[in-house]
């Protein structure tokens, strides 16, 4: 019988050195784990808290400022690499009508230029047609924002992302479905958990929330 | 078998958008920061499987509470909550409680609450009891096991239509009656209170609550 998570996460005669960084937030508790994490405030406009409600997790809303952005991060302690990952969350946007969205995965960068950023995005503003898109920026291709939708309109509801990022490119996995895929490297950079949102109007009531992140590198 | 993620632990494939989860093993140099006490103190034990110390004021009535200060993301009608823990004494004049609750003063009648009582001076039985409110009365049902100061493994599992507990996996009550509305949300709370004035103790090593 299985007595250990670290048994449960590896066969048996896996090495110490194979078992690597890894991350699990369930955001459950009276306030944010800041021990872990930094509410970053990318661009102005950015407030936090846990929510009181069955299911909440923990909400990011933004203020009417045009183009506030910023959400949680480790604060640039880097711990993950880029193209060796995996990262799962359980994530929504409230931006109704509203232009914009979240974007989750990791980055090396937690400022407005997202060098060396690996996502998978719910971002209106950004999405080519609309749709769940893998959204990337990375040295190793040029510093271009690279874009690969899926198939699936963008909605305010919950949803889990998985984003696979290898040496040989990255596949999103949304709700259990591969969504799309990259057939890239993004670099060996090291790079931090990311979920920000940002929108480009200055409507009221935009968030996005978070109720599950997990990372590891593979 | 190895699971490539802690997600897929618990749900087998990403086809399934998991609910509100957490655990916490209170291991480290303080109580995590997820937590809110409320009067009294609650600090790690140094000793082996020693979890977190809760300890009351010394004082009539007093009372400590470790909870999510009313953020609260558990369904009334569709969750479990799990802990491991136990009271350091057996006094008349003491209780503890585990388990979920609208207010973090789960002693008090007037919660929607699904938890682990012992409350001798209230349940006279002196079992391990199975109390659940709806905001107006809260009620016990005794279970088989007698109130002692071992660890035990509690499990309460809310659902629309009852509330069951199991005690070290053996499912041991059910109740209908009295039991959280469909409307309050609720938090995990891990209690320790006495009616004079001395130190009641307890101790807590796990907690789990999952919506389902």
């Amino acid at each position: 019988m299985t007595k250990s998570i670290y048994d449960q996460l590896n066969a048996s005669g896996t090495t110490g050195t194979n078992f690597k960084q890894r991350m699990v937030e369930t955001f459950s508790g009276d306030a944010l784990d800041t021990d872990r994490w930094t509410l970053t405030d990318i661009n102005g406009g950015t407030s936090g808290s846990m929510v009181d409600d069955v299911d909440g997790g923990y909400k990011v809303s933004f203020s009417t400022q045009a183009s506030a952005w910023g959400g949680l991060t480790f604060n640039n302690k880097r711990q993950f690499d880029l193209q060796a990952n995996d990262s799962i969350i359980i994530a929504k946007r409230t931006f109704g009508s509203a232009a914009g969205g979240f974007r989750a995965g990791i980055a090396n960068s937690i400022s407005t230029n997202e060098n060396n950023t690996v996502t998978w995005s719910t971002n209106t503003s950004a999405s080519p047609n609309g749709k769940f898109f893998i959204w990337t920026k990375t040295e190793a291709e040029g510093w271009s924002q690279v874009k690969v939708e899926s198939t699936t309109t963008i909605d305010d509801n919950w949803h889990v992302g998985k984003l696979e990022s290898r040496s040989s490119g990255l596949t999103f996995i949304l709700d259990g479905v591969t969504a799309a895929t990259h057939g890239t490297g993004q670099g060996s950079e090291k790079a931090q958990p990311y979920i920000a949102g940002t929108g480009s109007g200055t409507e009221s009531g935009r968030s996005f929330s978070v109720r599950y992140c997990e990372v590891y590198n593979t | 078998m190895a699971f490539p993620s802690v997600y897929e632990m618990f749900v087998e494939d990403l086809t399934t958008v998991r609910k509100q989860h957490f655990w916490d093993y209170f291991s480290g140099a303080t109580l995590n920061s997820r937590w809110t006490v409320v009067n009294g103190t609650a600090v790690p034990k140094d000793e082996a499987d020693g979890g977190v110390l809760l300890s009351t004021l010394v004082q009539n009535h007093a009372n400590t509470r470790v909870s999510f200060n009313d953020k609260k993301q558990f369904s009334p009608t569709g969750s479990v909550v799990i802990g491991n823990f136990k009271a350091t004494d057996a006094l008349s004049t003491s209780y503890t409680y585990m388990g979920l609750t609208d207010d973090t003063n789960v002693a008090a009648d007037a919660n929607d609450n699904a938890s682990i009582a012992i409350h001798p001076s209230v349940y006279t039985n002196n079992k391990y009891v199975l109390r659940t409110g709806d905001g107006t009365t809260s009620t016990g049902l005794d279970t088989d096991i007698a109130i002692d100061t071992d660890w035990h493994n509690h499990k309460i599992t809310l659902s629309s239509s009852n509330v069951i507990n199991s005690i070290d996996g053996v499912t041991k009550v059910t109740k209908t009656s009295n039991r959280p509305t469909s409307t309050q949300s609720l938090q995990p709370v891990m209690y320790a209170g006495t009616s004079t004035a001395q130190v009641h103790q307890a101790q807590i090593r796990y907690m789990e609550c999952y919506n389902t």
